[in-house]
C-alpha cells in the first residue's frame, strides 16, 4: 500500500567526481520523492548515473565525489547537515541496502551469521543471543530452510540465489524504513531472478518499506515498480507511473529503450529490432540543452536552449521539448 | 538431408575434487544430447546457469572433447577433422568482449588473426579484409589500430563477431553474446547478427538465459536441464504449447514489460540441484508441480513426435 507519508526526500541532486581528466557531472540535478509503501524504480543503461544516485542517498559516495542538493530529507530530518556519527547510526539501521554482487558485497572470512548480526548489535546494543534469534527469524522469512544451521556457514557454501536472500535479510535485520537495492536480481538466473523479486514486493508489501530499486531491466521495472525514473546521461528524463512510463511513454528516449527489447507475442521473430543510434555522451563539463538531442530522431534547434519540464494531470513528467501532442503528432 | 552439425548421445564428464582427502566425484555435465541443426538454423539452448550450456558449445567448437559420443559436421566426426579445417567451418563468439579480445593487440590485427593463422593471402590483403568486415559490422575503419580498451561493450562485441566471421565459417556458436550488454546495445547486435545470418547463409547455435531474444533469433529451441535436453520444438511451437513442466516455468518467468502482471510465482522452489548428486529418476522431479510417483524412480524417454522431442513421464513414449 502506498502512503501519503514521504520518506524520502530529495531535491536538485548533483554529484560530481573530479578526474584527472576533469569534473565528471555524473548525476545532474535530479529529484526524487519516495513515499512509505512505495516502489520507485530508477531505470537507465550503464554510465547513466543510477548507481552513483544510490551510493549518493546511502552517502557511500567515494572520497573524490561531492553532492550537494536543495533538499535531502530523511523522514523529516535534512541529512546534508546532518553529522557523520548521525549518518551512521541511520545507515544500516533506518535505512539499508541491497548491492548488486551478494559474492562481493559478503565478506567471505566471516560467517553467515557474525555478518547479519554485526550491526543489529551495534546499532540497537542487542546481545548476541537476540541478534542471532532476529537472524533466524529473518533468514525463514527470505525463504531459506534449517536457517539456524545456515548461520555458521560461509558465504562461498552457498548458492547464488541464497546468499542473495541472505543480503536481504542482512538489509532487514534492524527493520529499516528506506531499502535501496542495487540491481538485486541482475546477477541471478531467470528463475531465481523472479523469486527474489516477489519475496521483495511481498516483503515490502508486509512491512511497507519504502524502496529504491535501480535497474536496467525494463521487464523487472514493469512488474515491481510504482514510479518510475528514466535516467539519462545524469538526468531523469521521464517519470511517472508505471502504467503511464509504459502505456504512454513521451521522451524519445523512453520510447527508444521500450523498443529496443525483444517480447515473446509482440515483437515479430527475426524482425528489426528498435535500435538508438549514436554513444551516449561524455559526463565531462557543462551540458548545453537536452542530453539526448544526438541521438533523437526529432531533434531541433530548440533542443540546445533550456528544456521546459512537462507535466501531465497524472504526474507524469518529462524533459523534452516537445510536449504531449506534439508528440503523438510526430509518432504518426 | 544430413544435418549440418549433429551430436549423437554426446556426453562429458569431469572429475570434481570433492575436498582433501576425499575421493574424486564425477560430474555429468552433459549427459547424453542428441541434437541436429539443418543448415541456416538457429538453434537456441536456454536452461539455468550449471545446465551445461556453455560445456555444450565448447564441445561444438571442438575445445572440449566428449567423454562419450560425437558431433558431427556434414556427416563427418570433428575428432577426425584437422583443427584449422575445423576452425574454417566453426567460430566461436563468446559472452564477455572484456576478455575475449587481447588487449595489447590493434583492433585489426584481432580481427586479421585466424586470416594469419589459416595462412590467407598477403599481410596487406589480410589487413583490408579485415577493414572490410569491419565495416560490414558496423565500426569504422579509423578503429583499426585502436585496442580493445578504446572501444565500448557493444563495439568490441562488434569486433569479436568480426573475428568470427572474417574466414566465412558456415557455423557459428554464439554464447550468451549480449548478456554483458545494455540493451539498447543489444538490439543492436541481434539486429546484426540476423543481417549476417542472411547475408552469410549462416547457422547460429545461439546460447541464452534470456528466452525473449531466443524467441526473436532461434529458429528451433533446445530447453536444458542438469546436462540433458528436455524438450526440443521450434520455437514458435515451444513458446505457444511448452509441454515440458520445466519449459512451462521457464518460460512463465519471462518478465515481459507488462505493468499490473505482477512477478510469477512458478512453484519452482529455491535451488537448482547439486549436479554431483543428480535427483534420481527425472532429475526435474523435486521441482516439479505435476510429479508422480514414478518421476522419482525412472528415468524419462525422450518422445518424439510431430511437435518436436520432450522427455518427460507426462508424455509416455509408446511401447
Amino acid at each position: 500500500m502506498v502512503t501519503d507519508e514521504i520518506v524520502l526526500d530529495v531535491k536538485n541532486l548533483t554529484v560530481d567526481i573530479s578526474t584527472p581528466r576533469g569534473t565528471l557531472h555524473v548525476v545532474r540535478d535530479i529529484s526524487l520523492q519516495v513515499k512509505r509503501g512505495e516502489t520507485l524504480c530508477i531505470v537507465g543503461e550503464s554510465g547513466c548515473g543510477k548507481s552513483i544516485t544510490s551510493l549518493s542517498l546511502m552517502g557511500l559516495l567515494p572520497k573524490t565525489a561531492t553532492r550537494s542538493s536543495h533538499v535531502f530529507e530523511f523522514l523529516g530530518e535534512d541529512l546534508s547537515r546532518a553529522s557523520k556519527s548521525r549518518i551512521n547510526d541511520l545507515r544500516g539501521n533506518r535505512m539499508a541496502m541491497i548491492f548488486q554482487e551478494p559474492m562481493t558485497a559478503l565478506n567471505p572470512a566471516y560467517t553467515i551469521g557474525d555478518q547479519l548480526t554485526e550491526h543489529y548489535r551495534h546499532h540497537l546494543k542487542a546481545s548476541a543471543q537476540d541478534a542471532r534469534l532476529r537472524a533466524v527469524e529473518l533468514l525463514e522469512k527470505v525463504g531459506i530452510a534449517s536457517a539456524a544451521e545456515r548461520l555458521g556457514q560461509y558465504p562461498h557454501q552457498l548458492s547464488g540465489g541464497l546468499r542473495q536472500r541472505v543480503m536481504i535479510a542482512m538489509a532487514l535485520m534492524c527493520g529499516p524504513e528506506l531499502l535501496i537495492a542495487d540491481e538485486p536480481s541482475t546477477a541471478l538466473d531467470v528463475t531465481i531472478q523472479a523469486q527474489i523479486l516477489r519475496l521483495l514486493a511481498d516483503l515490502q508489501e508486509e512491512l511497507g518499506i519504502a524502496m529504491v530499486l535501480i535497474t536496467h531491466d525494463l521487464g523487472v521495472v514493469a512488474r515491481i515498480a510504482d514510479r518510475v525514473a528514466v535516467m539519462y546521461a545524469g538526468q531523469i528524463v521521464e517519470e511517472g507511473t508505471a502504467e503511464a512510463i509504459f502505456a504512454a511513454p513521451q521522451h524519445p528516449y523512453t520510447r527508444g529503450l521500450i523498443s529496443c527489447i525483444p517480447i515473446p507475442g509482440k515483437t515479430v521473430p527475426g524482425g528489426k529490432l528498435g535500435t538508438i543510434p549514436g554513444v551516449v555522451p561524455s559526463l565531462i563539463g557543462e551540458m548545453k540543452g537536452c542530453a539526448f538531442q544526438d541521438r533523437c530522431e526529432y531533434a531541433q534547434a530548440r533542443c540546445s536552449e533550456t528544456i521546459p519540464l512537462h507535466q501531465t494531470s497524472q504526474g507524469q513528467q518529462w524533459r523534452c521539448i516537445m510536449n504531449e501532442t506534439h508528440q503523438s503528432g510526430a509518432a504518426q | 538431408m544430413t544435418a549440418l552439425i549433429e551430436t549423437k548421445d554426446l556426453q562429458r564428464t569431469f572429475l570434481v575434487s570433492a575436498g582433501l582427502f576425499k575421493p574424486r566425484q564425477t560430474l555429468h555435465a552433459v549427459n547424453g544430447v542428441d541434437l541436429s541443426v539443418q543448415r541456416k538454423d538457429v538453434l537456441g539452448i536456454v536452461g539455468e546457469s550449471g545446465c551445461g550450456k556453455s560445456t555444450l558449445a565448447r564441445m561444438l567448437l571442438g575445445l572440449t572433447p566428449p567423454s562419450r559420443g560425437s558431433v558431427l559436421i556434414d556427416g563427418q566426426d570433428i575428432s577426425k577433422i584437422d583443427r584449422r579445417d575445423l576452425a574454417r567451418r566453426v567460430q566461436p563468439i563468446f559472452q564477455d568482449p572484456y576478455s575475449s579480445l587481447n588487449p595489447r593487440r590493434t583492433i585489426s590485427s584481432i580481427v586479421s588473426f585466424p586470416l594469419d593463422v589459416l595462412g590467407v593471402g598477403t599481410k596487406s590483403e589480410r589487413r583490408k579484409k579485415a577493414i572490410e568486415m569491419l565495416d560490414r559490422v558496423g565500426l569504422p575503419a579509423r578503429y583499426a589500430d585502436n585496442t580493445p580498451g578504446q572501444l565500448s561493450g557493444g563495439q568490441r562485441q562488434r569486433v569479436a563477431i568480426a573475428r568470427a566471421l572474417v574466414i566465412n565459417p558456415e557455423i557459428v556458436i554464439c554464447d550468451e553474446p549480449t548478456s554483458a550488454l545494455d540493451v539498447s546495445v543489444q538490439a543492436q547486435i541481434l539486429n546484426l547478427l540476423l543481417d549476417l545470418r542472411k547475408e552469410f547463409n549462416l547457422t547460429y547455435v545461439f546460447i541464452s538465459h534470456n528466452l525473449a531474444v531466443v524467441e526473436h533469433i532461434a529458429t528451433q529451441v533446445a530447453v536444458m536441464y542438469l546436462g540433458r535436453v528436455v524438450e526440443l520444438t521450434q520455437t514458435a511451437e515451444l513458446f505457444k504449447h511448452p509441454r515440458h513442466p520445466y519449459t512451462q516455468a521457464l518460460l512463465a518467468s519471462v518478465l515481459t514489460p507488462e505493468p499490473g502482471l505482477g512477478i510469477p510465482d512458478m512453484g519452482l522452489g529455491l535451488s537448482f540441484p547439486d549436479p554431483l548428486h543428480p535427483p534420481s529418476g527425472c532429475s526435474f522431479h523435486p521441482r516439479c508441480q505435476q510429479r508422480r510417483p514414478e518421476c522419482s524412480v525412472e528415468h524419462p524417454h525422450l518422445l518424439r513426435d510431430a511437435q518436436g522431442d520432450v522427455a518427460c513421464h507426462l508424455y509416455p513414449t509408446k511401447k
